[in-house]
């Protein structure tokens, strides 16, 4: 036993004692490890992200649709389907694009009636807009630094509408770490925000909240039944509905991720087996030496093993610290926008990001196998030949 | 002593993971809780990876939009004209809940 210690332990002498070529390895796994955690913690993240969106949200949402496209639907179909046995309430809400400023930057516009809105919130700075006639909005951090808005900024009239042109009044700001689509939104009342399209009496969707256990038969009912007389046909879609989504898609997605992440592996396969053997004439020759003094094929192996496991798991561990470091530290700063489309290298929120002990362990597996089948079978070739030509 | 010091960094380096982690776990139930209230107020807004609606409206909210308006596709690789849905990691597949005919 104490042999075998010995042994594993000239292994690790042995990654320390080539310390270029420790470094290029552990540098060929990082450079496959470090991407495919922080995708993988992106993709997590707004996973995360999107399951508070449908917990938090509507037991239904209510669109129209004409000729296979969704159409705004009129504010009146409320009060039809507020009457459809287990419904609570309905809330009409307008959800649209708008450009501002000089560099004309895309904005959401985010339409709900005030409600007795939660004393103490904690996601805006400043507070929320109330139901008078002004208009009052509620920016994201995103859109407030692209513009240079503070909570009292007063906007110019920025819309045409029959009603007439307002200047607007920056009441609130969402905070950065609230979520990624809160950083473009500009959250108004439905009155303010159907002056800003021009749309009095039109809803992009309808919020339906339910009594427990309704939720599938007014669905049902609402589809069956339609939401009005000359309303368009709906579109229905479930809490259920949207966290079947949420479950499918980012899991299909990491799959073709995690795929194309076993093609960048196999290119530091080689890259490994270059620095661990192949290209390494020095390297040949200690393992001749040591043969020559008496090392046994199966001991090389050994020590060739334990020197990956050393290798790999240093590399892994620096991947997931580097990875915890770039995401949290630096916001996925350039990374970020890669993943997510749209992003800029200096995102304007908070990136939603959450490192998973299985991707991290799956990572450090990964590093074991690209480290020891680099090495072990140029350590084999090495051993197997005769210490006169390994030394050559 | 060299062996001693080699034991003591791979110590280092396994407290400072787990530090790390700790450390990111802890801090994503504060922004959850902002996340909670923020969706509360609009009632639920965002799915995807695009964070405005200049782009594809279903990879911002595959609620508000079902299809993705970029999308070729008969175009053989057609999806991969929408830059949300071609280079992000995250994908949602079109909700299949249409109108009843």
């Amino acid at each position: 036993m104490g042999r075998f210690v010995e042994i594993a332990w000239t292994g690790v002498d042995a990654a320390r004692l080539h310390p270029a070529r420790s470094l290029a390895t552990v540098a060929a796994v990082l450079a496959g490890l470090l991407p495919y955690l922080i995708g993988l913690a992106i993709s997590r993240g707004v996973r995360d992200a999107a399951a508070e969106s449908v917990r938090e949200g509507a037991d239904l949402y209510v669109t129209g649709e004409q000729f296979g496209r969704p159409v705004p639907i009129s504010t009146s179909a409320t009060n039809h389907l507020t009457q459809i046995p287990g419904v609570e309430r309905v809330v009409p809400r307008i959800i649209g694009r708008i450009e501002l400023g000089k560099e004309r930057v895309s904005a959401v516009v985010v339409g709900v009636p005030p409600e007795e809105w939660p004393a103490g919130l904690e996601c805006v700075e400043g507070r929320l807009y109330t139901g008078g006639p002004r208009n009052e909005l509620v920016i994201g951090s995103d859109l407030a630094r692209r513009l240079n808005l503070t909570v009292g900024s007063l906007l110019p009239p920025f819309y045409h509408s029959r009603e007439g042109e307002r200047v607007s009044e920056v009441v609130g700001l969402f905070r950065s770490d609230t979520a990624p689509w809160a950083s473009r939104v500009i959250f108004t009342s439905f009155e303010t925000a159907a002056r800003i399209f021009d749309q009095s009496g039109m809803a992009t969707d309808l919020l339906v909240y339910c009594r427990p256990g309704y939720e599938t038969e007014v669905g049902r009912v609402i589809q069956r039944d339609g939401i009005g007389e000359s309303g368009p046909q709906p579109r229905v879609l479930t809490r259920a509905d949207a966290a079947a989504l949420l479950d499918e898609g980012p899991r299909r997605r990491e799959g073709v991720f995690t795929l194309l992440f076993a093609l960048a592996i196999a290119v530091s396969v080689l890259v490994v087996l270059v620095t661990s053997g192949f290209g390494l004439a020095g390297r040949r020759r200690e393992l001749g030496i040591l043969k020559a003094t008496g090392w046994q094929t199966d001991q090389l192996l050994l020590r060739s093993l334990v020197e990956s496991l050393v290798l790999a798991g240093l590399a892994a561990a620096l991947a997931v610290i580097l990875a915890a470091i770039w995401l949290k530290a630096f916001n996925g700063y350039w990374i970020a926008g890669i993943f997510l489309a749209g992003v800029e290298a200096d995102p304007g929120f908070r990136v939603p990001s959450r490192l998973m002990p299985l991707p991290a362990l799956l990572a450090t597996l990964i590093a074991i196998v690209v480290v020891a089948t680099g090495s072990l079978y140029a350590t084999w070739r090495a051993a197997t030949a005769s210490p006169f030509e390994a030394m050559r | 002593m060299t062996r001693s010091r080699t034991l003591t960094t791979g110590m280092m380096l396994v407290v400072a993971l787990a530090a790390v982690l700790a450390l990111s776990a802890l801090n994503e139930r504060d922004a959850s809780a902002r996340a909670a209230e923020f969706q509360h107020l609009v009632g639920g807004l965002g799915m995807g990876p695009a964070t405005d609606l200049s782009g594809c409206e279903a990879a911002f909210d595959s609620r508000l939009c079902p299809h993705c308006a970029w999308e070729n596709g008969p175009v053989p690789g057609g999806r991969a004209f929408c830059p949300s849905h071609a280079l992000s990691v995250v994908d949602y597949p079109e909700s299949t809940n249409g109108p009843v005919r």
